[in-house]
């Protein structure tokens, strides 16, 4: 994608600015055989579950909303106003959170009860695109996060996981209709955000590389471009700009209040440090923000830090992550965090 | 089981295979632990560890198979030149004779199952199941009912793993689903369960609500002074341990210099504090590859067993 923009980019400022004049320029666009999927503006997109079954391989008395749930857990109602909500607000992506709440037809097992059907997922797709929103899928294979994948979670790194990841894979995307990206999350790959898990998996050294590789690939055989979360860098700084391809999109993540790096809390310093590594090092990043720790700042803060520190070039777009399950009592929090992305868009759009 | 003096175990670790650690090989690991996918087994030395053993008086050798078998029931997993089934009961023929009882462990902890190869990867599946079912029952038969199966299951934190591939940790009720379904197969085929008992020091609520009296319990340390370090976890589980109920296999190691002290200390310390009717004997580790270079520190620490073990007698 990042060839494809600067080609466009390229094209239109350099070879075709100067002969044709600017009304045209749009028209040449269209019949561009890149642009069908171009999207020239920035992306303004939400994360929003259709599974969730991301976390505990079991499911607590105390934490359900962290907890394993053999069926679907997911109001239509809700996602269908979050969705319009979106497209009001002029939000143009979606990234569905696809995991178990889908009926894989390489892989039926895996799927919860009242899992979608791949019809029904294909025509919401359509619906959305209609509504002028690009849906992207997800699927995070990040062993912290993989519950979804059943019994698949417990065999990782072996030949019938990479198959089933393969599998995996290549359905989404032919459902998504080679969607220009894909989400493969890889965030918190650790023993320490998995301490109330029953089974704990890491993959550390070049296993986590060579998995992350075969995932990168599987999706770009596809057609797509592989788009993860970017934590990793955190704490392997130097090994990950040494071997994190250039065509991976980064989503670095910071959900705090503070973007000073003075007041910043301790923890959390190389999480905000890392928008500017990654744009040091030539990164196309897709910033993301939350409205999940309760504080109202935050998007609009990372807008304000990302728009300061990352090259418009690499800059593709925005993304909020609310981290709510698609349920009646978590609408309110979710139409919050879809406001706080709405007031971030039009300070970034008028500050422009 | 032997509550007399003279009726104690005073047994040997002796490794036929060192797949329990990293998954993959690099000379620099600092214990020497990477992966060998060829049996890496001086002969020489293993007779010699057996001959030094009966020497010294001792009277069980527990052997770590690994992956140094081509099992019947699953060869995938074994290195080359493993030795034969064949073999194995003509070696264990020859340590019988030798008066030394032969005793298999085959260590099912994440943290020390690199020998199971790929299923080492597919942990608390119905796949690992099977092989781990398997792989038990086709040891017991192999050993000819041993009286105890050691099982391992030390050591499955996250922290050991930091230089392994794939790091794998199963908690709260799974470690302890998997232990009862090890034990089960165990019992099952008619020996008794043995572990080294670690999960104490960090869990010791849990250890003594879920573990059956019936496994045989193998506390570990390896320093030299027990009395100064008495208010430790791992030693205060040899107390607790006594405290309720549980037979017990006190287990000194030697494998750096400096230790010479540890397993005397081990067998003066545990013998205050464990009754003789639950203290069963004393097992003394090495945790070194059965290679010609460590053949000076592993016949030495069984001579040092046996030093510790006339000390006792006296």
């Amino acid at each position: 994608m990042a060839n494809r923009r600067s080609f466009i980019k390229r094209l239109s400022v350099a070879g075709l600015a100067s002969y044709v004049p600017n009304l045209l320029l749009p028209h040449i666009a269209k019949a561009n055989p890149f642009a069908a999927n171009f999207k020239e503006e920035k992306i303004w997109g939400c994360l929003l579950h259709l599974g969730t079954n991301m976390w505990l391989d079991y499911m607590p008395a105390d934490k359900p909303e962290i907890g394993f749930d053999p069926s679907l857990r997911f109001d239509e109602d809700v996602w269908n106003a979050v969705v319009s909500k979106m497209a009001e607000q002029g939000m143009n992506l979606i990234i569905i959170d696809v995991a178990d709440a889908l009926q894989f037809e390489s892989h039926p097992e895996i799927s919860v009860k009242n899992a979608w059907s791949p019809d029904k997922l294909r025509n919401e797709l359509n619906r959305l695109r209609n509504m002028g929103i690009e849906p992207i899928p997800k699927l995070n294979f990040s062993t912290c996060h993989d519950a979804w994948m059943g019994v698949y979670s417990r065999m990782v790194s072996t030949n019938k996981y990479y198959d089933v990841c393969r599998d995996l894979i290549a359905e989404v995307c032919n459902i998504f209709d080679s969607p220009r990206f894909f989400h493969l999350g890889m965030d918190e790959e650790n023993s320490g955000n998995q301490w109330n898990y029953n089974y704990v998996v890491v993959r550390q050294r070049d296993q986590w590389w060579g998995d992350l590789y075969l995932l990168i690939g599987e999706v770009e055989k596809c057609g797509s471009r592989p788009w993860i979360w970017a934590d990793y860098v955190w704490h392997n700084q130097e090994e990950y700009l040494k071997k994190m391809p250039k065509s991976v999109i980064q989503s670095n993540w910071y959900y705090e209040e503070s973007f000073d790096e003075k007041t910043v809390k301790k923890e959390w310093l190389k999480s905000l440090k890392a928008y500017e590594v990654l744009e040091r090092n030539g990164y196309d990043q897709i910033p993301t923000g939350s409205s999940f720790f309760n504080n109202d700042e935050n998007m609009l803060g990372t807008v304000k830090h990302a728009k300061k520190c990352i090259a418009d070039e690499r800059l593709l777009g925005f993304l909020q992550a609310p981290w709510k399950m698609t349920l009646e009592k978590n609408r309110d929090d979710i139409f919050k965090g879809l406001k706080q992305l709405g007031a971030a868009k039009k300070w970034y759009l008028q500050g422009e | 089981m032997p509550g007399a003096k003279t009726e104690k175990l005073w047994g040997s670790l002796l490794h036929l295979s060192f797949n329990m650690w990293e998954d993959y090989y690099l000379p620099t690991l600092k214990y020497d632990s990477g992966y060998r996918s060829e049996l890496a087994l001086s002969e020489s030395l293993w007779y010699a560890a057996l001959r030094t053993m009966q020497e010294q008086g001792l009277n069980m050798v527990v052997v770590d198979l690994g992956n140094a078998i081509l099992y019947d029931s699953h060869p995938e997993i074994a290195v080359r030149n493993a030795w034969s089934p064949n073999r194995l009961r003509q070696e264990l023929d020859c340590m019988r004779k030798m008066g030394l009882e032969p005793i298999p462990k085959l260590n099912f902890s994440a943290c020390h199952d690199a020998w199971l190869g790929e299923y080492s990867r597919m942990i608390s599946t119905d796949i690992y199941y099977e092989v781990c079912k398997d792989l038990i029952e086709e040891v017991i038969l192999l050993f000819n009912t041993p009286r105890f199966f050691h099982l391992g299951m030390d050591e499955e934190v996250a922290e050991y793993q930091e230089t392994f591939n794939l790091a794998v940790v199963r908690q709260y009720d799974l470690w302890w689903a998997d232990l009862y379904f090890f034990v089960g197969e165990v019992e099952r085929n008619g020996s008794r369960a043995w572990i080294w008992s670690d999960y104490g020091w960090h869990h010791p609520d849990l250890f003594f609500r879920n573990m059956p009296r019936s496994v045989l319990q193998s506390n570990w340390y390896y320093g030299s002074d027990l009395e100064k370090e008495k208010d430790k976890p791992y030693i205060k589980l040899y107390h607790q341990l006594e405290e309720n109920g549980y037979e017990q296999i006190p287990t000194s190691g030697y494998y750096r210099v400096g230790h010479e002290k540890n397993i005397s200390s081990t067998v003066q310390y545990c013998e205050k504090v464990i009754d003789s009717s639950r203290l069963f004997g004393f097992l003394q580790t090495h945790w070194m590859i059965t290679l010609e270079k460590n053949r000076e520190m592993l016949l030495k620490g069984i001579e040092l067993l046996g030093e510790a073990r006339r000390l006792y007698l006296k």
